[in-house]
């Protein structure tokens, strides 16, 4: 936290004729008889300031001179402790021009698996973490499936090794293996979403976002409202080397487009002229999607899946590919009891390790999940496991 | 006991547990205090019992001697004591208890008693081992009660059946006396292996967490792992225990009508129930 030394400094000439406001975004969050804490809610930037500088720092809620504030009297004092305050951007000159500061990031009121936060640690980490609760690409209220995975991962606690200072990972005890050990994760909260601006600006949003924050070698888990993200998320990856796509999804990605904005049903499709995507592969559908898909596009259904060798799967690949998991949790079989329409958990996961056997997984999108839907807690937790398993299977080789 | 305004389970007719008999005798206990998860399992013996009323009557003969008084009392303590009176008083008069849960920290009470007249072996159907850390003094709950019962002088054997998920640690040794059957491995293993597993010369208590169950098959539980045991397993596994065992107590916990769907997890606990009944 940036501690703010407002003692008197010798005050330039101009300082007293200027107007001055409070900063945007910035929010009383603490305070005692001693200090306040402010903060910044666009950047998440904390300071401490004595309480005679915040209540200096009020008395600019409106653009005021300091000779406004404090009168002729004063203003010579004063005027270096505003300067104080305008040199720690506590404090704006109304005459300067500059962009608007908005928020990055938001904070999410869990972290998955309580990992550490990204301002913590996200620099060294393996894994990044960033939700995108935008849901308008597609028919379902995916916008909470966050909130619900990054409570349900709270089962499964990110633990430090006390020795190693290590991450200790996780034991599977289906297949006998420890898995993400050693592997760091951290959470980077969320992309805001301001409902009614275009989804480009959300996306861009999340490519320049996820270009900031992501490690040379880090891996990406996106969690998002629906699977129309992955589009973005292939648009940073593909950006930096080249990459296919393997999305599961319930049914067909590739539809015409109707608009501008990536829906849905026709993400695949839409991924396939993002640069640097060389293949999509859409995987799990529950029946042909009734389609030719278009040049790039490949569906494999969930029968098809379930009956063939998994090598099915990844043949449509180039050989030594990089490769970005999407995962609409539409993919996963919600009946109860379980009809087969769909593909099980393990056979998600077996489909991952698969993939992984051959390739390189870049990047995990989890989408679509409805908490509000009949069993929304349970594919939240089946939405933990398959992001785990995604990962453990991204991180195997650079860890070793 | 309480419990006159449900259904008997099975249609099987009311009595009380000082009666004498012999078969089953039901045992219900509305009580939840030792899920530190979430509430609702204390509705688990009117849902079971009601979906029960869709079964035939099972071949074993049983009596159903209502629900555990004084399950509303906030401390796990207190419903452990007077389902220890009421398992004596059954066991005393002739009868096997099948109770019918609540969470799974009541099963300490019925194995502490049978155990001391019997060594006995404990299976232990559940997606969990339960075998959280405990120190004496410590708040009993569904987290560490088969770390308790193990340490139970009695308890011979422990046969755990169903663990899985991702846990902190590697949870498949429990002890000398303990054997555990992930739910990978169980889907591989056969009847005569599973009777492999419990040395015939014990008694055996069946204890059956809900949970063990694939979520996508019984949701009502507060604690799903996926990935679970198809119901058909365990109903085969049961029956081949029920058939080759003396099986001197069972139960059936954890099922949360209040997170169920379409109580079809109360019916698959029914369901069991009625296999060990109508194997014996």
């Amino acid at each position: 936290m940036l501690q703010c030394d407002v003692s008197e400094r010798p005050a330039g000439g101009s300082v007293v004729e200027r107007r001055y406001v409070v900063a945007p975004h910035l929010m009383l969050e603490a305070h005692d008889d001693a200090h306040a804490v402010v903060v910044n809610t666009a950047t998440g930037a904390r300071a401490k300031v004595s309480i005679a500088a915040f209540r200096m720092l009020s008395r600019f809620d409106v653009p005021r001179t300091v000779s406004d504030v404090f009168g002729r009297s004063d203003e010579g004092r004063a005027a270096a402790r505003v300067r104080a305050l305008v040199e720690h951007g506590l404090l704006w000159d109304v005459e300067v021009e500059r962009p608007a500061e908005k928020p990055r990031r938001r904070p999410a009121p869990f972290r998955f698996c309580n990992a550490p936060s990204y301002s913590a640690s996200g620099a060294r980490a393996d894994v990044v973490v960033l939700g995108v609760p935008y849901d308008l690409g597609g028919p379902e209220n995916g916008r909470e499936g966050l909130l619900a995975i990054r409570q349900k991962s709270l089962d499964y606690t990110y633990m430090v090794d006390f020795d190693a200072r290590q991450p200790a990972g996780w034991f599977d005890a289906g297949s006998g293996v420890r898995i993400l050990e050693g592997v760091r994760i951290a959470d980077a909260d969320d992309i805001p979403w301001v409902h009614g601006e275009p989804q480009r600006a959300v996306f861009e949003r999340v490519v320049e976002t996820l270009d900031e924050l992501l490690p040379v070698d880090g891996v990406p888990l996106v969690l998002a409202g629906d699977a129309s993200v992955s589009h973005a998320v292939a648009t940073c990856c593909a950006g930096r080397h080249p990459l296919s796509v393997v999305h599961f999804a319930a049914g067909g990605a590739a539809a015409e487009r109707e608009g501008e904005s990536v829906t849905v049903y026709d993400v695949a499709r839409a991924m396939t002229h993002v640069a640097g995507v060389r293949s999509v592969v859409t995987a799990g559908l529950r029946e042909a999607s009734g389609y030719a898909p278009p040049p790039g596009v490949t569906e494999v259904t969930a029968t098809r899946l379930r009956a063939g060798d998994p090598g099915d799967l990844v043949a449509h690949l180039p050989i030594a590919e990089r490769v970005l998991l999407s995962i609409d949790m539409g993919v996963v079989d919600v009946s109860t009891p379980p009809s087969g329409k769909g593909m099980s958990l393990r056979e998600v996961r077996d489909a991952i390790h698969t993939i992984g056997g051959r390739h390189r997984i870049v990047g995990v999108v989890i989408a679509g999940l409805d908490p509000s839907a009949p069993l929304g807690p349970v594919v939240a937790i089946v939405a933990c496991h398959l992001a785990l398993q995604a990962l453990h299977v991204a991180t195997l080789r650079r860890v070793a | 006991m309480d419990g006159g305004a449900h259904p008997t389970l099975f249609g099987w007719g009311s009595a009380s547990t000082a009666g004498r008999g012999s078969g089953f005798c039901v045992i219900g206990v509305p009580a939840d205090h030792g899920n530190g998860v979430s509430r609702g399992a204390a509705r688990g013996p009117a849902s079971v019992r009601r979906a029960a009323r869709l079964l035939p009557v099972p071949r074993g003969a049983g009596v159903d001697a209502g629900d555990v008084p004084g399950c509303r009392a906030a401390d796990p303590e207190t419903v452990l004591s007077r389902l220890a009176e009421a398992t004596c008083e059954a066991v005393d008069g002739g009868f096997r208890p099948l109770i019918i849960g609540g969470d799974h920290s009541i099963t300490f009470a019925p194995v502490s008693v049978l155990q001391q007249r019997r060594d006995i072996g404990v299976v232990w159907f559940d997606a969990h081992t339960d075998f959280s850390p405990w120190v004496e003094g410590q708040g009993h709950s569904h987290k560490q009660v088969l770390r308790r019962i193990e340490t139970l002088p009695g308890v011979k054997r422990v046969l755990q059946i169903g663990y899985r998920g991702l846990t902190a640690g590697d949870e498949r040794h429990l002890g000398d006396k303990a054997t555990v059957v992930t739910s990978e491995a169980a889907r591989y293993l056969t009847t005569a292996e599973l009777l492999e597993l419990m040395p015939h010369d014990l008694d055996w208590y069946v204890s059956i967490d809900i949970d063990a169950i694939d979520p996508f098959h019984a949701p009502g539980t507060s604690a799903p792992v996926p990935d679970g045991m198809e119901p058909s397993t365990v109903r085969e596994f049961l029956a081949a225990i029920v058939g080759a065992r003396r099986v001197v107590g069972a139960d059936v916990v954890e099922v949360n009508p209040r997170l169920d769907v379409d109580d079809i997890t109360s019916a698959i606990a029914a369901r069991l129930l009625w296999t060990i009944a109508d194997g014996l």
